[in-house]
């Protein structure tokens, strides 16, 4: 208690001071921001680092603290810099180093009191990437800068810049990323406004190698010890790229294009490292070639959106390495309760897969929420009734179409190793109210949510799906739900996330006591 | 025949309060001793006697000096309703039998008899807050070796009192506060465009610095009133106290004499060993080293402990020290482990247990604890709060078995702990346990074993255990069950 009654003491001088100097508080404290990034390893949250910019001390250049913590948000250990204007992007953690990549500019985020003083700084401005190393005593290693092209643009400030200020943006195409190599050290990209490159640094932050990337509107990438898989997304509708690149010296493979034979195009629901074999894989639904629209409807998913499933598992550089298990729901290779437009019989619906996961034998998981469908036995006697109207049936069936669709339980399907297809656990969840045909999928996102997290006890992945009034954790080893947590209790609001392995973060949010808790518990 | 009948119950009715008592030695204390029950007439004129004098001319430095003084008197009233003092009778009556003497010689000094209060903290300290008003921490009581060790630490807040360090301290923060240079340096941050932020620290930093100085100041003042409190009373003075004290913090660096998982075992409570080895990948079992694996003399509760033995030194007075009951010893860690467990500080409760069990302290009760505790964790588990009732500490400031058991804590696999909770309650001590903690382990039970709870059905319990034992001690636990 003693601490906590001079601490409590402390606490009211510090009140009372700030009630009698609120504005000096007010305007120092204005100028401190944060930015929080979880520190990842092989894909696992291990910690967590708060980069702070504490203060302007010259024109261009600012104090910050960079804190880290454990997986349990214990405090670990600060360092203090000092550089120009800069947002840390992504942190990754390897050999007892810890890479952090940092984004710089003397002008994005900065405001000017008038165009031509916006213009002068457009002219000087330095924008660049800094790729720091840090041990674990707290000493930089290393640090990589440099420069990038990025073309600010501006706003003014006011209705109809009145204000005459004007506040400048710049930033890059593709965020920059860091990921660990197993055993090796780090690999970097990004994107600016003319190009997309690749850097493999070691441990000691030495860069390696460096490689131009084709431009692509998005990437993801997982490394193995021996390969960096990239995959580069294109527009919605245009098959995704599998670029594959040796971490020893940046060789680059064939790209393998996520289609099938016919065309038909392989979308991603997960691409990860499966922590058990080592071996990076890709999974997810296959999409009936040709299909441009930017959103698959309701009727689109039940008359065969969705051709079936499939899984890559990722074993190097030559093209046999890229293991193909793609599973059609025409294929005969299911069990009798799918059909073979993809409808699980016993459940009456048609899945709609949200994530995806892979076990140690190379069986994968996919789960989703069912669609379900009714006839519109209203509208289509009122055509019938209506019909030599002509018109009227034609209005009344083009409005609403002869079926409605509502999202009813989740449903987890094992794609076996060799490519055979079963249901093997019902998730229950409440329906959804009808939508009509022409809705798209997204407007069912919220109610939508899966991911998986894995669980070190059991060696496998266990999904975390949302309902309404709770969240399920579905564990594919015990192939059971293993824990519901409810989403309101009492007068809180319950938020789960991933956090580290075999943990969830539940984020509790009472906004009559005015509190927020957060606490890492076992899944 | 009915005079024989009335004899054969009034016996029985003796013989049952006989057992009840005697059962009810073992536990750590009992409600009505808490502080909300033992403390409340005090609490009552403590607002009435507490009137802050007018000292200053200065409307606003009056003002804040008003605001430091109440938020004081909030402070020690909510600590009295919050039940963190106690009055076990064995140990406030050590205590204070302790003060009885510093203060009957010491008439010249110590005008009134103090208010004293045994703060149920696990910290190592005691305090002064002013007004003849003193505490001691049960993890005080639980360090010293010596009944002198108390007394020096007494006669020390007594010191501060008698110095008036504790009003000066409010006094002094007031001025400060108020006075024009401060508030001017503070306003002066506005007028520089960079740095804002720094020279803010430094004006906080040379404030802090200022008064942690004068504490120092104040610290030495007070040992030097200490001795001479000591002397008047004829108590012996061991300076090497504060030698020990260096070391108050490091009570879950002790290691255990055994492995975490033979304890376990000899509870009947079945652990795996792959479960105290980190199963997950994380930087808290990494070599880091930001700081030196120590904590720094600053951070501790008790800083210059070496420098303050050094300057002591000279006024020791070679008289036999008088060891502390063993009993009593074992009291007052019985009390700081039921306190840790009600304050959901299970890992530190446990491990609490343990090294009862290395000193050779364990009785049934500490039995019906660890089931508790276990089924402490199982309940916090359900209601997603096991992280925070393990307290995860970081592995610099604990023992290697310490850290083993906060990982087996947070790996127990859920259907295991929930089997082990169960079996706990199944074991042949609970035969001899009172039936006030029987009824407690049936509320716990249900809490932790039945699917559907009602809540009329535990008010019912909650109503029933009141009634039954309303002076049991678990009453705390089961008021704060919702």
């Amino acid at each position: 208690m003693t601490r906590s009654f001079f601490l409590t003491l402390a606490a009211v001088c510090i009140t009372m001071f700030t009630q009698a100097q609120s504005r000096v508080f007010k305007q120092v404290s204005e100028e401190i921001s944060s930015d929080m990034d979880a520190i990842t390893q092989d894909g696992a949250v291990v910690g967590y680092v708060v980069l702070t910019k504490l203060e302007k001390i010259q024109e261009d250049s600012f104090n910050y603290k960079l804190s880290l913590m454990d997986e349990n948000l214990n405090d670990i250990g600060s360092i203090s810099m000092k550089d120009i204007n800069m947002n840390l992007m992504s942190v990754a953690f390897e050999q007892d180093v810890l890479c952090l990549s940092y984004y710089k500019s003397t002008i994005s985020g900065a405001s000017f009191k008038n165009k031509r003083q916006y213009k002068e700084a457009k002219e000087d401005a330095v924008n660049a990437i800094m790729n720091q190393f840090l041990s674990l005593d707290g000493k930089i290693i290393n640090t990589h800068t440099f420069s990038i092209v990025s073309k600010a643009t501006s706003a003014r400030g006011g209705f109809y810049g009145s204000t005459g200020k004007v506040f400048a943006f710049a930033g890059l195409k593709n965020g920059g990323r860091v990921r660990n190599i197993p055993g090796k050290g780090f690999c970097f990209l990004y994107g600016d406004d003319e190009k997309s490159e690749l850097f493999s640094y070691n441990t000691h932050g030495d860069l390696l190698w460096k490689k131009d990337l084709p431009r692509h509107y998005s990437y993801e990438m997982v490394p193995s010890s021996e390969v960096i898989y990239l995959l580069c997304a294109n527009e919605a509708y245009r098959p995704m790229d599998l670029n594959r690149f040796s971490v020893l010296d940046g060789a680059k493979a064939p790209v393998y294009v996520l289609q099938d034979k016919e065309e038909n195009k392989f979308e991603v629901l997960n691409f990860e490292m499966n922590e058990t074999t080592g071996k990076p894989y890709i999974a997810g639904s296959i999409v009936k070639k040709g299909d441009k629209y930017s959103y698959n409807s309701s009727r689109g998913v039940f008359k065969g959106y969705y051709k079936g499933v499939y899984s890559l598992t990722l074993d190097g550089m030559k093209k046999g390495d890229i293991k193909e298990n793609i599973t059609y729901w025409s294929g005969g290779e299911l069990k009798p309760e799918i059909s073979t437009r993809g409808r699980i019989i016993e459940n009456d619906g048609v899945p709609n897969f949200k994530t995806a996961t892979q076990d140690s034998m190379g069986n994968t998981y996919f789960a989703g929420t069912l669609l379900q469908r009714k006839l519109r036995t209203g509208t289509v006697i009122a055509s019938v009734v209506t019909l030599p109207l002509l018109v009227v049936p034609a209005w009344l069936l083009a409005g609403s179409g002869t079926h409605k669709f509502r999202l009813t339980d989740g449903v987890v399907v094992k794609q076996g190793n060799k490519g055979s297809l079963t249901k093997v656990q019902t998730l229950e969840k409440p329906g959804t109210a009808y939508v009509s045909a022409k809705t798209p999928m997204s407007v069912f996102e919220g109610l939508n949510e899966y991911f998986t997290i894995y669980d070190p006890a059991t060696k496998s992945d266990v999904i975390v799906y949302s309902t309404e009034k709770n969240y399920g954790i579905y564990s594919i080893s015990k192939n059971k739900i293993t824990r519901t947590i409810p989403t309101k209790v009492a007068k809180s609001t319950l938020r789960v996330f991933g956090a580290k392995e075999g943990h969830i973060m539940v984020v509790e949010n009472n906004t009559k006591e005015k509190y927020t808790k957060m606490s890492i518990e076992a899944i | 025949m009915q005079k024989f009948t009335k004899t054969i119950i009034s016996a029985i009715f003796l013989i049952a309060q006989f057992a009840y008592a005697s059962a009810q030695n073992t536990q750590p204390g009992k409600y009505n001793q808490l502080s909300k029950s033992s403390y409340a007439k005090q609490k009552d004129s403590l607002k009435k006697v507490l009137v802050c004098p007018v000292l200053f001319k200065k409307k606003e430095t009056q003002k804040k000096y008003k605001e430091f003084w109440e938020s004081r008197t909030d402070f020690i009233t909510a600590a009295i309703d919050d039940n963190d003092f106690t009055r076990e009778p064995a140990i406030y009556d050590y205590v204070s039998g302790i003060l009885n003497e510093l203060v009957a010689a010491n008439g010249t000094y110590i005008k009134n008899y103090p208010l004293l209060f045994i703060d149920r903290s696990s910290s190592v300290n005691a305090y002064a807050m002013g007004n003849n008003m003193v505490a001691v921490n049960m993890g005080l009581l639980s360090f010293a070796e010596y009944r002198e060790e108390i007394a020096l630490a007494l006669a020390h807040e007594l010191a501060h009192n008698i110095l008036g360090h504790p009003e000066n301290s409010m006094k002094e923060r007031a001025e400060l506060l108020t006075s024009d240079e401060y508030i001017n340096d503070v306003k002066s941050v506005l007028d520089s465009k960079y740095g804002r932020y720094s020279k803010l620290k430094k004006i906080m930093e040379g404030y802090s610095f200022s008064h942690n100085r004068h504490n120092r100041y104040h610290e030495e003042e007070a040992d030097s009133v200490a001795t001479i409190l000591l002397k008047n009373s004829n108590i012996a003075f061991a300076p090497a106290f504060f030698l020990r004290l260096d070391s108050a913090d490091l009570v879950y660096k002790t290691p255990l004499k055994s492995s975490v998982r033979s304890y376990m075992t000899d509870l009947s409570i079945g652990v795996e060993d792959a479960w105290m080895r980190k199963g997950s990948k994380g930087l808290s079992n990494k070599n880091y080293s930001f700081s030196q694996g120590e904590i720094s003399d600053s951070a501790k509760t008790h800083p210059d402990c070496k420098i303050r033995y050094e300057r002591m030194l000279p006024y020791a007075s070679g008289k036999t020290l008088t060891p502390m009951k063993a009993s009593l010893r074992a009291d007052v860690n019985k009390s700081i482990i039921w306190s840790l467990f009600v304050n959901s500080n299970l890992t530190a409760a446990f491990y609490r247990l343990l090294l009862e069990k290395d000193r050779g302290n364990f009785d049934a009760w500490h039995k019906t604890m660890a089931a508790y505790i276990m089924n402490g964790l199982f309940y916090a588990d359900k209601r997603l709060s096991r992280f925070n009732v393990i307290n995860i500490k970081s592995k610099e400031y604990i023992s290697a078995s310490y850290y083993e058991l906060q990982t087996m804590f947070e790996q127990f696999p859920r259907e295991r702990l929930e089997t082990s909770c169960k079996e706990c309650f199944n074991q042949a001590y609970w035969q001899q346990a009172s039936a006030d903690e029987r009824s407690f382990k049936s509320l716990l039970a249900y809490l932790n074993f039945t699917e559907e709870q009602k809540s009329s059905e535990i008010k019912s319990m909650r109503k029933e255990f009141e009634e039954s034992y309303g002076q049991s001690l678990y009453r705390e636990f089961i008021e704060q069950i919702k």
